[in-house]
Formats: C-alpha cells, structure tokens, sequence
C-alpha cells in the first residue's frame, strides 16, 4: 500500500507545480462601431507569475505584441491589480497603427498564436500568450509507427498478434464568429460559426487493433436574440460518419440543432437572505437521421433529443444543478428489449461555507441512460472538491 | 456621459477602489446600467441587491459575451475600460460568487472617462 501511496504523494506534488505555472492570456476590448480602432485597448493578463508587478510596466512606455507574425508597438496604457472582477494582474495597452491600416482584431481571428515582449532591466523579455477569445481554432497532428498488440487474449492458445504499423492524423478547425455590438451590421457569412474535425486511427492489419476514423462538420449561428423569448440562441446543423476502414461497420447522423437561454424561466432562489444570478434555464434540441450498420445488422430512422438545465438555490449554502435529456430514436430493426424513448435525468448539490464564497460539488444523483451507447444506470456519489490546491504549494505566490 | 475627473487616468490601486465603493458618482451609475444591460445580454434578470454566481454562469463564451457587452457599452457612454473577457472567464474557472456592489465597484476601478 505505501508503494503506492507514497509516489501517488509526490505525482500530486508534481501535479501541484505544474497548476502553479505562470501563463500569460491576451485579450481586447469590444468597442462602439462608430470608436476609432486605435482606441482599442488590449490586455496581457498574467496568472501566478510573481515577477510581475505594477512597478514592472512603465505607464507610455512601449512594449511589442507580435500577433500571428505581424508586429504591433503597444502603448502601455495603465496596470490593472487585482479586485473583485480581475482576478490576476493585467497590464492595459493601445496598439500603434499605421495610418489606414487594418485592425488587428481581423489579424487576431486569423492567428492561433501571440506574444508579448517588453524590456526589463534593459533586456527583452518575451511572454507566450493564449488567447481568451479562440475564435479561429486550428490544430493537426500526424503519428506513424510500430504498434504491438500484447496480452489481449486470455487464451494462451490462440496465436500471437503480429506487430502492425498505426497511423493517427487529427484535425481540428473550429472559427467562432466575433463578437457583435448591439446596433452594429454584419454580413451572415461572418455570423456563422463553422467546426469541422476529421479523425484517422488504424494500422495495416485488419484485426487486433484499434480501427476508429470519423469526419465530422457544422455550421451555426450563434449569440441570436429572438425577440427577448430566447437569449443568447445557437441555431445550426452538423453531420458525422464513423467508420473502421478494414471493415464495412458504420455510424452516419445529420442532425438540426438549437439551444437558448429562456429568461422567462430565472434560476430559482428559495429561503435565500441575497439573491444569486445564474444563466437562466437552458433548452438543447436536436432533431435528425441516423444510419447505422453493426455486424451486419443495418439501422435507420429519425433521432430526437432534448436537455433541459436549471440552477437552484436554497438556503443560502446550497445549489442544486438540474440537468433532464430525452431521446427518441424511431431507428428500424431496433435490438428486442430496446425503448424508443430513454430518459435521463442528473441532479447535482453544491455547497458554499458562506454565501458569497464558490460552490463545491458534494453529491450527485444519476438516473436513467447515459453515454454514447445509453447505458442504463442508477448512480450516486458524494465527494469534496479542493479548489486553489497550487497555493498550498506555491506559498500562495498570487491569487 | 462621464463627468469623473479625467486626471484620475492609471490608479487602479486599493485606495481608488474603497474611494470609489464609498462615492456614488455618475460614474458608478454608468458602470451599474452597463452591467445591467450584459446581465441581460445573456439572459440574466439583474437586481441590484443581488450577487452574480459565475460558476453558474453555463459557458466561457457566456461570460466573454457579458464583458464584451459591458465593455461595449461602457465605450458608448465615454469611457475607457480595461479588457474584461480573461478576469470573467477566470472568475467562471474558480466557481466565484461577486455581489452586484463588488461588481460595479470592480467595473469603476477598471475603467476611467476618455
């Protein structure tokens, strides 16, 4: 037992390190159509980097903000120290802009990448940054290489599984519209959200190792206010199709979708002494076609779905989170035994020590069918949640 | 529109907080009707006497639709505020509880008149 335990002891440690990081995010203001782009101010907010203070940016001083490969002088405008609403330090700037030039912003939703360098003590500094706002998010990675299959059978019997060769390529290209200030026009093209993700992950040999290759894409329109009913409304379609290439399995669904805030319906608060606000109650509906076929057997038909999610509070110390999803699947040649219509319903209870400190999960409750295969199950669990575990290891360097 | 002194340009310090928290200003009242119209951008029916649960704000690109509200709003009024997006989004990570007064006081202490 104490083998385990004791490296279990120092991976936490590790892991403890690692939370502790300092990481740098970039971020910029929405502004008024008719604001000039030059009075944009940017941010470079820095989490859990002691080295950073407001002694360490001089007030119209210039640093240099390198977005996807186009170099902007940035203006130090102001430091920003923590409070209620920021969290971490942030240092303010406007960026220098040739005269008729584009607006960055245009450059920041084609780039997937930023920096930040300022001189400190008459040297460069550079900080990487991640970008709060991803609206144009591309990633690709390719491995190519022996795979063994080993210790998969119980039966010693049964010949050994030849070595194989594996390729695995993901994709991934998600772009976010920006986001629209209220009176200001756009064309459609620029409101739609586009996703698309395509999956290879198979080898030479047609049995014994892992087949899994999928493509994936939609389209939505997001952030629709329709006409104060539904706020912050996603409207769209997507479509899939799963299948192994050494074989003639497979998994095909389009699928409509919407979901929205409906304001009418607020989260409730019951025997509280403050009102809390949350998101309102969320509605998700899908509506489409799947077409799968599974060791020979063939299905077909229209899939419905929907899930409700609604906060509650109690007590002043309580919230419950209220999540009920219902499928409807009219899919032909169903396996005997299988329901059209499967629930699923989750209630989960968070506790906060005081009313204005965060919510930890403490309890659980699962009921009815749940993942990709609808798995039916009755579920309960009871936990603690440690929240902020890096500053007990980093001496509470910043918060 | 802002009337706030405009010399009082970079202290964002404690100091101007409490000042700021203690002194109703036209300026207080821009922020509060500012933070009111991005609560209900996502949804959200605001009160005053009220405190924002971010950990039960549903999704990151909810909060970066407030601070890109209140931002905007902020700017067509006269002032200049500092990006909100990271602070709400790292607010909604922690699971943080802020009371509409705390909210506003934090908004005044970000941004200052043009």
């Amino acid at each position: 037992m104490r083998r385990i335990l004791l490296p279990s002891f120092f991976a936490l440690l590790f892991a403890a390190g690692a939370l502790a990081q300092c990481t740098t995010q970039l971020a910029f203001v929405a502004l008024q159509p008719t604001t000039d782009i030059t009075k944009r101010t940017w941010a470079v907010t820095f989490t859990n980097c002691p080295d950073v203070s407001a002694t360490t940016f001089a007030v119209g001083s210039t640093g240099t903000l390198d977005i996807g490969g186009i170099n902007y002088d940035a203006i130090i405008t102001s430091f920003t120290a923590p409070n209620a609403i920021v969290l971490n330090p942030q240092v303010n700037f406007t960026l220098k802009l040739p005269t008729g030039a584009n607006d960055p912003i245009t450059v920041f939703y084609g780039s997937n990448n930023a920096s930040f360098t300022y001189p400190i003590n008459g040297q460069p500094k550079t900080w990487t940054l991640t970008l709060t706002e991803a609206v144009n998010v591309r990633a690709d990675s390719f491995h190519i290489g022996r795979a063994d299959a080993t210790g998969t059978s119980s039966d010693a019997n049964l010949p050994a599984i030849p070595p194989a060769y594996r390729l695995q390529f993901n994709s991934t290209y998600s772009y976010r519209p920006p986001f629209i200030p209220s009176g200001a026009t756009t064309a459609l093209k620029n409101r739609i959200q586009r996703d698309f993700a395509l999956k290879i992950d198979t080898t030479d040999k047609t049995t014994g190792y892992v087949d899994d290759n999928s493509i994936t894409g939609g389209l939505f329109v997001p952030r629709l206010n329709l006409a104060g009913l539904v706020k912050q409304a996603k409207l769209g379609a997507e479509a899939s199709y799963d299948r192994p290439i050494h074989n003639n399995d497979h998994n095909a669904d389009v699928t409509a979708t919407a979901a929205g805030y409906i304001p009418a319906i607020q989260a409730l608060n019951l025997m509280m002494t403050q009102k809390k606000l949350a998101s309102p109650l969320s509605l998700a509906l899908s509506a489409g076609f799947r077409s799968k076929r599974m060791t020979g057997s063939t299905y077909r038909g229209r899939v419905y779905s929907g899930t409700a999610f609604y906060h509650l509070y109690m007590m002043d110390n309580y919230r419950i989170d209220l999540t009920a999803t219902t499928t409807y699947n009219d899919l032909n040649d169903l396996p005997a035994g299988t329901t059209k219509t499967q629930h699923a319903f989750t209630a989960a209870v968070y506790y906060a020590p005081s009313p204005s400190s965060p919510f930890s999960a403490v309890a659980s409750f699962q009921n009815g069918s749940f993942g990709a295969v609808l798995t039916k199950l009755k579920q309960y669990f009871i936990g603690v949640s440690v929240q902020k575990i890096d500053q007990y290891f980093n001496g509470g360097a910043t918060q | 529109m802002a009337t706030d002194d405009p010399k009082n340009t970079t202290d964002t310090s404690s100091a101007a907080f409490v000042a700021a928290v203690t002194t109703p200003s036209q300026h207080r009242t821009d922020c509060m009707a500012c933070l009111m119209s991005g609560l209900e951008e996502i949804g959200i029916k605001p009160t005053t006497a009220a405190a924002v649960d971010f950990g039960a704000i549903n999704s990151d690109d909810d909060c970066i639709t407030l601070a890109h509200s209140i931002e905007a709003c902020l700017d067509g009024k006269g002032y200049v505020v500092a990006p909100l997006s990271t602070g709400f989004v790292q607010l909604r990570a922690k699971g943080s509880v802020v009371t509409i007064d705390d909210f506003v006081s934090g908004l005044v202490s970000v941004s200052q008149p043009k």
